[in-house]
């Protein structure tokens, strides 16, 4: 899969503090690619060097094979781009600001426009002032779709978005993603992005730490489990040996996560009367936290 | 309107532009009405004002004909008007944006840096000639209703100097703006400038020393001859143009090469 976005080795100082350090990723043609860490991490810094907002202090910052720097305008011919907070003249109607930012591309596709702001019920003709987070927002996402880009790069988009607009950004960026183009999309939340994605990198304190698919997460993830057996404190204590397994009691039942061999702990059920038995989807966040938690570095795998 | 970034300019500057140009042409035509009455009574008291303040508020003979009575009512007062509004006008098209985040959601879009610079001059260098433009028809009116004729190619030729002034005085704010990314600190240091500039302008004929800082001030290339009794004088157009260019490619400079923050 050819690379739409090739860093190598980027770091960002800013004065004695430093941005990012040695951060090296590739993202594919067609893919959609969750970059995770926590407030801080890095991840703006990172994509402000995509869009040549600001210079690395080292590496290279490539997209479609072109220099960031040099060649800024033809990449943002081909990228669309939404902030989390996307700032837009708040005396102009979105209708206004959407056909300035088309007119500054060198075409402005009116059908297709209107087509997007009906796909994500967006009112076009109130001035950008009067608009509330969500709506801006979507304003912003017509901004950056509205000229077909082959690279969608979105900087926290959703946060603090209700889930109908969530689900609607998602919707779009999968039909994108059928179409074989590609969404950069950073967040400090999984779950955010989890639908969305087939690969996630993980920066924490300007580096990054892991990189893996959703597969991968989803295989490691510990899964959660709640029983109701008849010799309850016997069946405790053979679950809490197994590797893998934490188990507590609750009210009249165990209750735990394992992420070890699922084949181990049913041949332990089987030899039990079980009254009842649950088992939650995949719990990718908890997986997630690891990254957030403890400050030891995690070997540079990406 | 909304086709370049210059047009775009234009037009979210149109409100101001309405106001702060009816402002300055009513403010312009009340002065000028007024001329009479000043070269009747004003004229008289300043006879004996001393040598000082004359230098502020002019010699008695200067109130006794429309081109002393313009230049130093209406030119030097109402040239910091425009000033000030250049300052702020220049302070808010780059690091005004750049403060709110719209300068970064248009350097996302396929313009280059130079583009947006460039531009945003040209449309400030608009709007601030409109503004000045209409003290230019301010004194034409207001002329003709107290039957005062005078010579207007002079007027407009002072009109566009004084536009000239108030450009490098934008420029300043703006050059500032552009190289720290901060209006109210660059506001704030070309307000600096204007004070310590009008001050030294003033005060350079009883202060000696200050005539060699006066080199520095944009106003002396106003005022020093008067454009109305001497005509303009091509070293001082220079001179303000060469600042205007020297800002210009300054602020150019840095903007291309720096960086721009997220807020």
């Amino acid at each position: 899969m050819a690379s739409v976005i090739h860093l190598q080795n980027v770091s960002k100082n800013y004065g004695k503090a430093i941005g990012v350090t040695n951060v090296s990723l590739d993202v594919g043609r067609g893919s959609v690619f969750g970059f995770l860490g926590p407030n801080g991490a890095g991840k703006s810094t990172t994509i402000n060097m995509l869009l040549d907002f600001i210079r690395p202090t080292g590496g290279s910052v490539k997209l479609f094979g072109l220099d960031a720097q040099q060649d800024s305008v033809e990449i943002h011919h081909r990228v669309g781009f939404l902030a989390g907070d996307m700032a837009m003249d708040r005396g102009l109607s979105g209708w206004q600001q959407l056909e300035y930012l088309g007119n500054l591309r060198g075409s402005f596709d009116k059908d297709y426009v209107t087509e997007l702001a009906k796909r994500l019920d967006c009112k076009l003709n109130r001035k950008f002032k009067h608009l509330s987070r969500g709506n801006k927002q979507k304003v912003g996402l017509i901004a950056a779709l509205m000229h077909k880009p082959e690279l969608l790069i979105l900087d926290e988009p959703t946060s603090g978005l209700d889930p109908l607009i969530q689900a609607a950004f998602n919707k779009i960026i999968l039909d994108r993603k059928n179409e074989g183009m590609t969404t950069f999309v950073s967040s400090h939340v999984l779950s955010e992005v989890q639908e969305i994605c087939d690969i996630v990198t993980f920066i924490r304190n300007g580096k990054i730490i892991d990189t893996k698919t959703i597969e991968q997460l989803a295989k490691e993830a510990p899964k959660q489990f709640r029983i109701a057996a008849g010799d309850r404190k016997a069946l405790q204590a053979e679950l809490a040996k197994l590797k893998g397994v934490h188990v507590e009691a609750v009210d009249h039942s165990l209750k735990g996560t394992f992420s070890g061999d699922v084949n181990q702990m049913l041949k332990v059920l089987a030899r039990y009367d079980i009254t009842d038995l649950s088992l939650e989807n995949t719990d990718l966040e908890a997986t997630f936290m690891k990254y957030y938690e403890g400050e030891e570095e995690v070997p540079d795998s990406a | 309107m909304l086709r370049t970034i210059f047009s775009k300019t234009l037009y979210e500057k149109r409100w101001a532009m309405l106001w702060w140009g009816l402002a300055m042409f009513v403010t312009t035509l009340l002065i000028v009405l007024l001329f009479p009455t000043f070269s009747e009574a004003f004229g008289k008291s300043l006879q004996d004002v001393p040598d000082s303040l004359k230098q502020v508020l002019g010699n008695a003979s200067d109130y006794q004909h429309i081109e002393g009575f313009l230049h130093l009512q209406v030119f030097m007062q109402m040239i910091f008007l425009t000033i000030i509004y250049g300052i702020i006008l220049g302070t808010g098209l780059i690091a005004g944006e750049e403060g709110q985040g719209t300068l970064q959601t248009l350097l996302a879009h396929p313009v280059s840096r130079t583009k947006v610079y460039f531009h945003k001059a040209a449309a400030a260098a608009v709007v601030l000639w409109v503004v000045n433009f209409t003290m230019f028809l301010a004194i034409v009116v207001g002329c003709m209703m107290i039957n005062e004729p005078t010579n207007y190619f002079r007027v407009f030729l002072a009109t566009n100097l004084q536009w000239l002034v108030s450009m490098v005085f934008a420029l300043v704010g703006y050059t500032l703006g552009v190289m720290t990314g901060k209006r109210g600190l660059s506001g704030a240091f070309a307000g600096i400038y204007v004070f310590v500039a009008y001050l030294v302008s003033s005060l350079v004929a009883t202060v000696d020393w200050m005539k060699y800082l006066n080199y520095f001030s944009p106003i002396k290339y106003f005022s020093e001859p008067r454009i109305m009794d001497a005509g303009l004088q091509l070293d001082n157009v220079a001179i303000l143009a060469g600042a205007c260019i020297g800002l210009t490619l300054i602020g150019w400079i840095v903007f291309v090469k720096r960086d721009i923050y997220s807020q």
